[in-house]
């Protein structure tokens, strides 16, 4: 590409900024150096005068007074908020809506973090304030890896005849429950939480039960 | 919040929003608070910003809307100007992307697709002499441009900016700056063909 060239197609770039007297040198210089032997870019410049002087457009019908009255009292607002809109146009309304929701919105985070803070704070305090030993509450649930209470051992033995079934029976209406047995000599080990008193009281009164002793209280 | 001024005259403040120099100065005094330099501003920028948006949306309600979201942007902001670039630029800035976004969020055209447009030759103003109508025919030629090459072409012509300033205005590379205004140009001289010819 010759000199000339490349002058010509910068100075056709810049010529605009020739014509508004901003362009500045040494690109100033330089497009003017060109000019003088470019027919096409002096026409150029001549054109771009004329759309200088001819359009500078229609002036819009505002109201300098009103615009400032209407601002004037949103100076003193907190900048937080966006300012209302002046002509009250419903379509302002949605978008500040969606920036005040937008995730990044530093103000709407803060906020949030702090009530999530605050949550966190609340139900420690509730988890430190539960009670130390829930099973010992009657009726509630207990896990197999919960504290036991304390069990009372038992020894009873029925007659050789009684049937399983009626055996079943006889334990289930007691309130123990096997925990080994029978032995050689034909005696079961029970064991119970409740009162082994009254344990052993309903286990005697059954017809088919031979024996029936505490063991005493055995591990908690 | 004030600082004292050493004369609070209001024709003085409006003497300083006359030059580059002044208009500093004012933001100076904004940033301390004082509402009659904001005021000097406001008046001053008003019938520029007005005439600069008046080629982006023919609303006058709308326009004054953008206006005062920019001024009071200004006023806001007036601690982060940071003296790089002139008030100017830095209003225009403010103002060209408020507008950008506020005509997004209206829904309002923007931008003219000529391309899109049917009869393209029977929207080309008629010949005429007199300034008034070639006025008028430049008006609809810049009307169609699309709104990149429009607000590069308003604010070389019209509002005298450099290349430099236009490309801080609108975030963008010089270069890019430069090619808009070339196909700007090249657009208004297919709209304007036959009307421009022997014009001084």
């Amino acid at each position: 590409m010759t000199t000339f060239m490349q002058d010509h197609m910068d100075a056709q770039q810049l010529l605009p900024w020739l014509a508004n007297g901003t362009l500045a040198d040494p690109e100033r210089t330089r497009v003017q150096a060109h000019l003088e032997a470019c027919a096409e870019c002096r026409a150029e410049l001549s054109l771009l005068h004329t759309l200088r002087g001819a359009g500078e457009g229609g002036v819009p019908g505002c109201d300098v007074d009103g615009a400032l009255a209407r601002l004037m009292p949103q100076l003193d607002a907190p900048a937080v908020l966006p300012a209302p809109s002046a002509t009250g146009n419903p379509a302002t309304v949605p978008r500040t809506w969606r920036n005040r929701l937008a995730a990044n919105d530093r103000h709407w985070l803060r906020t949030g973090v702090a009530l999530q803070f605050c949550v966190i704070v609340a139900l420690g305090i509730l988890l430190a304030k539960s009670p130390a030993a829930p099973e010992s509450r009657s009726g509630d649930y207990r896990v197999l890896a919960a504290t036991p209470a304390a069990r009372t051992g038992l020894v009873v033995s029925f007659t050789p005849d009684t049937p399983e079934r009626e055996l079943r029976r006889i334990l289930h209406a007691s309130g123990a429950r096997v925990v080994g047995g029978p032995t050689a000599t034909g005696v079961w080990l029970l064991e119970t939480e409740a009162a082994p008193a009254s344990v052993l009281t309903r286990l005697r009164a059954e017809p088919a039960v031979t024996l029936a002793e505490s063991l005493g209280e055995g591990r908690p | 919040m004030r600082t004292p001024c050493l004369d609070r005259q209001p024709d003085n403040f409006a003497t300083l929003a006359r030059t580059a120099e002044g208009e500093v100065r004012l933001i100076g005094l904004v940033t301390a608070g004082d509402r009659r330099a904001f005021e000097a501003l406001y008046r001053a920028y008003f019938p520029r910003l007005t005439r600069f948006l008046h080629r982006m949306t023919r609303n006058p309600m709308l326009i004054e809307e953008i206006v005062n979201d920019t001024l009071l942007a200004v006023w806001r902001k007036a601690a982060t100007f940071d003296g790089s670039s002139k008030v100017s630029t830095w209003v225009f800035a403010i103002a060209y992307r408020r507008a950008c976004k506020t005509l997004q969020g209206f829904d309002e055209p923007v931008e003219a697709h000529i391309d899109e447009r049917e009869g393209v030759d029977a929207d080309r103003p008629e010949w005429q002499f007199d300034q008034q109508r070639m006025a008028q025919a430049v008006e609809t030629a810049l009307a169609a441009l699309p709104l990149a090459q429009r607000t590069a072409f308003q604010l070389t012509f019209y509002h005298d900016m450099s290349y430099t300033e236009i490309a801080e205005i609108m975030d963008c590379p010089v270069n890019t700056i430069k090619t808009r205004l070339f196909h700007a140009r090249k657009r208004l001289a297919f709209l304007l063909e036959g009307q421009l010819e022997g014009r001084p």
